[in-house]
């Protein structure tokens, strides 16, 4: 299948006696917004660490349009796949608004001229001011610092999405217009994005939902 | 250069660090300087001072000795001795008087102006005779100006003098020798009737000597003196020297070395002590300015740990952001030990300084490159859940 495939995945922490997750089932299309909800403590962070490629699953493995990841390196994942949208929007904090996006574009190795102009594209498809352009992540609200992180992931042309609580520090109106931007970029850019939260709200905008609870992960 | 600009953007530590290594260097500045005129004082000390010492003859054992007086002159053969000065003793009386008292004191010098120094006393010499003279010249003597006025003696009289025991006691077939007086002198305080007499007289093997057997010589040496003085050139060695003149001076005969060395080294323990504090506390703080510039190199890096975790996320290998950043940071300290560098060449900064900024910046690096190891391996999943902690 196309898109993202978990199957049996699993995992513990070093050390750790009980694992977090195990036996994990379950697919993410392209062009679909799913997410994921469950209690604190459940393992849906870590889920999204596994989605996002900072580690590999101890049981199990994580397939992209039907081939196993993480057998090799996994930077060529995280540098081809997928981008990851943070709840503290993980920008660089010495660099502009323009400079966050302009970064996965020059390591393409676009020039500097080229990756300016798409990166302005993609601030502009994120309604983020011109004016705040040359802006430093400290000097823009919460909202505006999680377009320009949304930009850059649309600079870096991976297929998978993964947004561990997108909204968690936004107000109601900027949650509600970050998840629209996050449904549109899906539907018209084919992407899988995967949102992990704990607001039913959040949730319920979601194509697909599904609950994380007690190592299992059901649709609802 | 996108690090450099970002450092521009927020230059707090980059400015703390350059004003780390600026502090550092007037610090090492000031210490030098301060050093430098410690050691400029015991020096100028050390110039200024005139070392005196002395050969006192021992009296432990007499008998069959030699009269050595070529010890004197053997040192002050010596280059690091400026001069020498002989004082010596011999009993002795008024050839015909009776000799029922204590034997007069008669000294015999080598250098006649520079034993009236010495023993505080003011000569008058007669008509063509001088001071400078007097010891060159065979069979004269001066008199102590009471004596001479009690005695009835006057300027161009002959005095006949010939040697005693220490007992008061006239020696039968002592030699006697007929001196001419040339002068006087006062000694205001002094008591003992004497007689100053070029030092031929009193053991010059072809003359009469007034020491002349066990008993005189015993006196001679109990009282007699070596007067010398080391060229200042030598002070600051002086134990060495000393050593070796004592070596000399032991080998010569029964003798002893007094230096007067005490009061000199008095006043300049006091400077070398403090020269010595200065040496060694300048080492702890140049150590803590070295620690501040590693503690700050680690707190920018600590900064850079987002960039890090963001463009590993992005796909960057852990080793090239590694190699990148460390390139970074050492061009940034090299870039901010450059005004240091300017500052320590202004003040006439020593080689120590410019070791000192090297030493800062191979620190600052090394400890920054651990940091940025530990960083570039860490787990994603660490780095990433720490950042959201932030």
């Amino acid at each position: 299948m196309n898109g993202l495939e978990l199957r049996n995945v699993g995992f513990a922490y070093p050390k750790a006696k009980k694992p977090v997750l195990s036996d994990l089932c379950a697919s993410f299309a392209p062009g679909t917004v799913s997410s994921i909800r469950g209690y604190s403590g459940a393992g849906k962070s870590t889920l999204l660490y596994l989605i996002a490629g900072m580690d590999r699953p101890t049981e199990g493995e994580l397939l992209w349009n039907g081939s196993p990841i993480g057998h090799g390196d996994l930077t060529q994942y995280r540098r081809k796949i997928v981008s990851l949208i943070a709840q503290s929007y993980l920008l660089f904090p010495n660099r502009t608004a323009m400079e966050n996006v302009c970064y996965p574009l020059l390591l393409e190795g676009k020039s500097r001229e080229e990756a300016r102009e798409e990166a302005k594209r993609h601030l502009n498809s994120v309604r983020l001011g011109e004016e705040l352009y040359n802006r430093l992540p400290g000097n823009l609200s919460g909202g505006e610092q999680q377009r320009v992180a949304i930009a850059r992931c649309l600079a870096s042309h991976t297929p998978l999405i993964a947004a561990d609580e997108p909204t968690g520090n936004l107000d109601e109106d900027n949650t509600v217009d970050v998840m629209n931007i996050l449904t549109s970029l899906a539907r018209e850019e084919n992407k899988t994005i995967i949102v992990v939260t704990h607001d039913r709200m959040v949730a319920e905008l979601a194509q697909t939902q599904y609950v994380l609870s007690h190592g299992n992960l059901r649709i609802l | 250069m996108m690090f450099l600009k970002r450092m521009w953007r927020k230059p707090l530590i980059p400015l703390l660090i350059l004003a780390g290594f600026l502090a550092a260097v007037l610090f090492m500045a000031v210490n030098e300087n301060n050093i430098r005129k410690n050691l400029q004082a015991i020096d100028q000390m050390y110039d200024n001072a005139t070392i005196e010492c002395q050969i006192i003859p021992n009296s432990v054992s007499v008998t069959g000795l030699e009269l050595s007086p070529f010890s004197a002159q053997e040192i002050s053969r010596r280059e690091e001795v400026t001069s020498c000065l002989s004082a010596l003793f011999s009993p002795g009386y008024l050839y015909g008087e009776k000799a029922d008292a204590e034997p007069y004191v008669i000294y015999g010098t080598n250098d006649l102006k520079g034993f009236c120094q010495k023993m505080s006393i003011t000569p008058t010499m007669a008509e063509g005779h001088t001071v400078e003279n007097f010891c060159e010249e065979k069979a004269v003597c001066l008199l102590m100006d009471k004596f001479a006025e009690k005695k009835g003696y006057k300027i161009g009289d002959t005095v006949l003098l010939t040697g005693g025991g220490e007992r008061g006691t006239y020696i039968e077939g002592a030699p006697v020798q007929e001196l001419t007086v040339v002068g006087t002198y006062s000694n205001e305080g002094g008591t003992v009737e004497a007689f100053v007499v070029p030092e031929s007289c009193i053991y010059e093997k072809d003359q009469q000597r007034l020491i002349f057997n066990d008993d005189t010589r015993r006196l001679w040496y109990k009282y007699s003196k070596f007067y010398f003085t080391i060229d200042s050139a030598y002070n600051k060695n002086f134990k060495e020297l000393e050593a070796s003149l004592e070596e000399q001076i032991g080998a010569m005969g029964d003798y002893t070395l007094h230096s007067g060395t005490r009061e000199l080294e008095e006043s300049i323990r006091p400077l070398e002590n403090k020269l010595e504090l200065q040496r060694w506390l300048s080492i702890p703080i140049r150590l803590a300015f070295v620690g501040l510039s590693a503690l700050l190199t680690l707190l920018l890096l600590a900064q850079e740990r987002q960039e890090i975790l963001i463009r590993r996320m992005r796909g960057e290998s852990g080793l090239r952001v590694m190699l990148e950043t460390f390139g970074a940071v050492c061009l940034l300290l090299i870039l901010l030990t450059l005004p240091a560098v300017l500052l320590a060449v202004l003040l006439d900064g020593s080689r120590v300084m410019l070791e000192h900024l090297i030493f800062s910046v191979v620190i600052s690096g090394i400890s920054g490159g651990v940091l940025l190891a530990v960083l570039c391996r860490k787990g994603l999943i660490s780095l990433y859940q720490s950042s959201k902690q932030e």
